[in-house]
C-alpha cells in the first residue's frame, strides 16, 4: 500500500473493513480470549474499544499499545453482526506502524524476519512457566507466517490456543 | 291494543341445553303475563330458527319478541332485521343472553342454571312489554368536504376525494400550499429534492375543479354534526361561510425551536435542522466539520416522546454533507437511533459507509457548545465507554429538534370537541382500529398534526382520511340508531356536567322558553350526533335525561321482577 498521509490510509483501512459499521453491541469484547489472558483487559483494549477509540481519533495510533494486544483468532469477526473485519484491520495497521518504524510494541519474528509478533503477548508465554515447552514453537510463529501457511507449526500450537480460550 | 309477546328459546347445541334445561324454561315462560308463545330452537340463528320466528309473528299476531340465547353483540342485528322482515318495528325485540350470562359461567350447577335463566328470562319479558316502536333517524350528507391544512397530508387528501367527485375546501393559513415540507431541501430515503415531490401535487390541486383553494384563511368557528357543518372563515379580510358534510383535520407540526439549548441563538453556527436546510440549500461544500446533536427537547421529562424521524434526518442531512465533501468529519451524537420502516435501515448503513460518525451521549453529561465570539467551534462530548470527554471541530453545529403541535391545536380542539392527548397532539378515536378518525362522527385526522409522522404515512393517511370521508357522502344519508338520550328540559337544572362529559360532543347548550317572559339555557342532546352510551343519563343529577330502551322505568321493571312479589316504580 503506497501511503502519503497516515490519517488518510487509516480512514481508508476503516472503510474497507467496515469498522464504520460498529454498533457498539459489545459482542466482540464478550467473545475475546484476551479477557482471560490479561489482567489489566478493559474497555480501552477491547476490540469495540479500538473501534470506536480509533475511527473517532485515527491520528492517536501510534501511542496506541492497545493494537498489539489482539491474538488475531478472528472470532470477533466470527461473531460480529455488522460484518466488522477487526483481524485484518489489526494486521493492516501494525503492518503500518512497522512500516514506520513503530517497533515499540512488536517483537522481531524469526521465521518471516519482521516485527510482527505483540510484546505483550511474547512476555506473557515468557513468565508462565506451564508454556515452556510450547514457548519456542509459539514465539516461532508470528500472525503473519501463521497466515501464510505454517501449518506443522500451528498444529502444535493449537492446543495452547485452546487452553487460552478455556481459561 | 294488547300486548302478545313470543318468547324464543335457543339451546345453542350443547351451549345453553347442555347446562340450563331448556324445555323447563320454555314451560316457565309460557306462564309470565301476556305471552302468547313460547318454543325451545336447536339453533335460532339457523334458517329454521328464523323462519319460525317470521311464521309466529304472523301466525299469533306477536307485537313483541324476546330471543333467548347468546350474546347481543353478534346477534343482535340478526334477529332485530328477522323481525323486520315479518313486519314488526326492530325497536320491539329484547335479547336475553341466556350463553354468557349463564350456561357458560354456572356449567357446574345445572338446577342453579335453570332457575337463574328462568329469571333472566322473566326480566326480558318485562322489559319488553314497556318497549315502545321506534324509528331510525336519518340526516342528509352534503358531498362536500372541508379540509384543514394544505401540506402533505391535505393535499393527498383533497386529490382523492377531489378525483372520486366530491367538493373540497381547502384551507390553508399561509399564502401557499406545501406545509412544513417547503422548507426541507431534499427528501430521505432518495434524496430527491422536495420540489419534485410536492410541485406536481400543488399543481393538480390548484387547477382541479372539485376543489377550491382558500390562502391565508383563518378558521373562526364550526357549527353542526355530520352532513351538516357550518365553518366560518375569514380570508381576503372580509368574513365567509361554507357549508360542509364532512371534515379532515391535517394542520400539522413545527419543529421545535430549542430556546436556551446547546447555545442556540447565542451562537450564530448552532441551528436546527430545518434552519440548517434553508441556509446551505443546496449548497453543503463549505462545511468541513459538523456536529450534529439529535434528541434536543425530545425524550425529557417536559417532552416525553420521541420525533421518530428525526434520527433519519440527522443522517440525510450528514450523507448530504459528505456526498459534497468526502473530507468532511460529520458526527452524530445520538442518545438511541430510531431507523424504523422501509428501506431506513438501509438508510442507516449508508450513513454509516459514507463514514458518518456516531458516538453516543448520555441525559446526565450533555454535550457541551464552546465558541469564540458569536461562533461555535468544538464540541465536549462525554464518552460514556472510553469514560472521558471527546473534543470535536465544529464549523456548524445542528440541532435535530422533534416536531411540536402547532398551538392552534387547542383551538380547534375546543372548536370541534376533538380531543387532544398528553403531548398536545390529537387524539384518534382508537390508536389501532381506527386510526384517522375521531371519536365524533363527520371529523377525520391526517398527518402530523396525531403525531410526528414522516412523508409517506402523511401521504397514507390522507388518503386513508379522504377514504372514511367519503363513505357518508357517497351513501348521501347517515341513519342513526333510536336508541339515544333525550333531555327534558323542564327537569333539567343546567348544571353542564353532561355537555362535559359527552365523548362524542353531541350535547350541547340551547335556549328553552319556559314561558313568555323566562328563557333558559338547557342541554340538549343532537341526534345525529349521539351514540346512545349512556353516559350523560348516569351523570345527570336532575334525573332529567333518559337513554330510549333503557328508561329507568325499563330497567326498574327488570330489577323488580327479579324479586317476587315487588314492584319498582318511579
Amino acid at each position: 500500500m503506497q501511503f502519503t498521509d497516515i490519517k488518510t490510509v487509516i480512514r481508508h483501512s476503516i472503510q474497507k473493513n467496515n469498522l464504520n459499521f460498529c454498533l457498539e453491541c459489545g459482542k466482540c469484547s464478550a467473545v475475546c480470549p484476551m479477557l482471560d489472558f490479561y489482567g489489566e483487559y478493559e474497555y480501552q483494549r477491547s476490540p469495540r474499544g479500538v473501534v470506536e477509540r480509533l475511527s473517532l481519533a485515527p491520528e492517536d495510533i501510534e501511542e496506541e499499545e492497545a493494537l498489539w494486544y489482539c491474538l488475531t483468532c478472528q472470532e470477533c469477526t466470527f461473531f460480529c453482526p455488522s460484518g466488522v473485519d477487526f483481524q485484518s484491520f489489526m494486521m493492516e495497521l501494525r503492518e503500518l506502524l512497522l512500516q514506520r518504524g513503530h517497533k515499540k510494541y512488536a517483537v522481531f519474528c524469526h521465521v518471516c524476519g519482521e516485527y510482527l509478533m505483540p510484546k505483550k503477548e511474547f512476555e506473557y508465554l515468557q513468565k508462565d512457566p506451564d508454556n515452556g515447552k510450547h514457548l519456542g514453537d509459539l514465539l516461532a510463529v508470528c500472525p503473519r507466517c501463521k497466515k501464510t501457511g505454517y501449518a506443522e507449526v500451528l498444529h502444535r500450537v493449537a492446543p495452547l490456543y485452546k487452553r487460552i480460550k478455556k481459561v | 291494543m294488547s300486548l302478545r309477546i313470543g318468547v324464543f328459546i335457543c339451546h345453542c347445541g350443547t351451549n345453553i341445553g347442555g347446562t340450563v334445561n331448556v324445555p323447563e324454561v320454555v314451560k316457565y315462560a309460557a306462564t309470565l303475563p301476556d305471552v302468547v308463545h313460547t318454543e325451545g330452537n336447536l339453533y335460532t340463528c339457523s334458517e329454521d330458527g328464523l323462519s319460525s320466528i317470521r311464521n309466529q309473528i304472523k301466525e299469533h299476531y306477536l307485537n313483541r319478541v324476546v330471543v333467548a340465547s347468546c350474546t347481543p353483540r353478534t346477534h343482535e342485528p340478526l334477529f332485530k332485521k328477522n323481525c323486520e322482515l315479518a313486519g314488526l318495528n326492530k325497536y320491539l325485540f329484547e335479547f336475553v343472553n341466556l350463553r354468557e350470562h349463564c350456561s357458560w359461567v354456572h356449567m357446574t350447577q345445572q338446577d342453579d342454571a335453570t332457575d337463574k335463566a328462568k329469571d333472566l328470562v322473566r326480566m326480558g319479558v318485562a322489559k319488553v312489554s314497556l318497549l315502545t316502536p321506534e324509528e331510525d333517524l336519518s340526516t342528509e350528507v352534503l358531498p362536500s368536504s372541508l379540509i384543514i391544512g394544505g401540506g402533505i397530508s391535505g393535499l393527498s387528501a383533497a386529490l382523492t376525494l377531489a378525483n372520486q367527485g366530491y367538493h373540497v375546501e381547502l384551507l390553508e393559513k399561509s399564502a401557499r400550499l406545501g406545509g412544513l415540507l417547503r422548507d426541507v431541501n431534499r427528501v430521505f430515503p432518495s434524496n430527491v429534492p422536495t420540489s419534485d415531490l410536492i410541485d406536481p401535487l400543488i399543481h393538480s390541486v390548484l387547477k382541479h375543479d372539485n376543489i377550491s383553494v382558500h390562502f391565508e384563511a383563518e378558521l373562526l368557528d364550526i357549527k353542526g354534526f355530520i352532513g351538516n357543518f357550518t365553518a366560518a372563515i375569514r380570508e381576503n379580510g372580509g368574513t365567509g361561510e361554507l357549508k360542509i358534510g364532512t371534515i379532515i383535520v391535517a394542520i400539522g407540526a413545527n419543529e421545535l425551536k430549542p430556546e436556551g439549548m446547546f447555545g442556540y441563538h447565542l451562537f450564530k453556527n448552532v441551528m436546527t435542522q430545518l434552519e440548517f436546510e434553508q441556509q446551505y440549500r443546496g449548497d453543503y461544500n463549505g462545511l468541513k466539520d459538523v456536529v450534529m446533536i439529535n434528541c434536543v427537547g425530545a425524550r425529557t421529562d417536559e417532552m416525553p416522546y420521541c420525533g421518530r424521524f428525526c434520527c433519519i434526518t440527522a443522517m440525510k442531512n450528514a450523507i448530504l454533507l459528505k456526498e459534497a465533501n468526502p473530507e468532511a468529519e460529520v458526527t452524530i451524537l445520538q442518545r438511541d437511533i430510531m431507523a424504523f420502516g422501509k428501506a431506513f435501515e438501509e438508510y442507516y448503513q449508508k450513513a454509516m459507509q459514507v463514514g458518518v460518525r456516531f458516538v453516543r451521549y448520555t441525559v446526565d453529561r450533555l454535550p457541551e457548545i464552546e465558541g469564540v465570539g458569536d461562533a461555535a467551534n468544538k464540541v465536549k462530548v462525554y464518552h460514556e465507554l472510553m469514560g472521558r470527554d471527546l473534543e470535536l471541530n465544529a464549523d456548524a453545529v445542528i440541532l435535530t429538534t422533534p416536531l411540536v403541535p402547532a398551538e392552534d391545536n387547542q383551538t380547534l380542539s375546543r372548536m370541534m370537541k376533538i380531543p387532544v392527548g398528553n403531548e398536545g397532539f390529537f387524539m384518534e378515536a382508537h390508536q389501532k382500529l381506527r386510526p384517522v378518525e375521531f371519536p365524533a362522527d363527520g371529523i377525520y385526522i391526517a398527518g402530523c398534526a396525531r403525531y410526528p409522522t414522516e412523508i409517506v404515512e402523511c401521504i397514507s393517511q390522507g388518503y386513508a382520511a379522504a377514504a372514511k370521508a367519503a363513505a357518508p357522502m357517497s351513501q348521501g344519508r347517515v341513519v342513526t340508531e333510536a336508541f339515544i338520550s333525550k333531555v327534558n328540559p323542564l327537569s333539567c337544572s343546567s348544571c353542564g356536567r353532561c355537555v362535559e362529559i359527552c365523548p362524542f360532543g353531541a350535547v350541547d347548550w340551547v335556549e328553552f322558553r319556559f314561558s313568555p317572559e323566562i328563557t333558559r339555557e338547557v342541554a340538549t342532546v343532537n341526534p345525529t350526533e349521539c351514540k346512545g352510551c349512556g353516559l350523560c343519563v348516569a351523570s345527570c343529577l336532575s334525573n332529567a335525561i333518559q337513554l330510549k330502551g333503557f328508561t329507568d322505568e325499563e330497567i326498574l321493571a327488570m330489577v323488580g321482577t327479579t324479586i317476587a312479589g315487588h314492584e319498582f316504580t318511579l
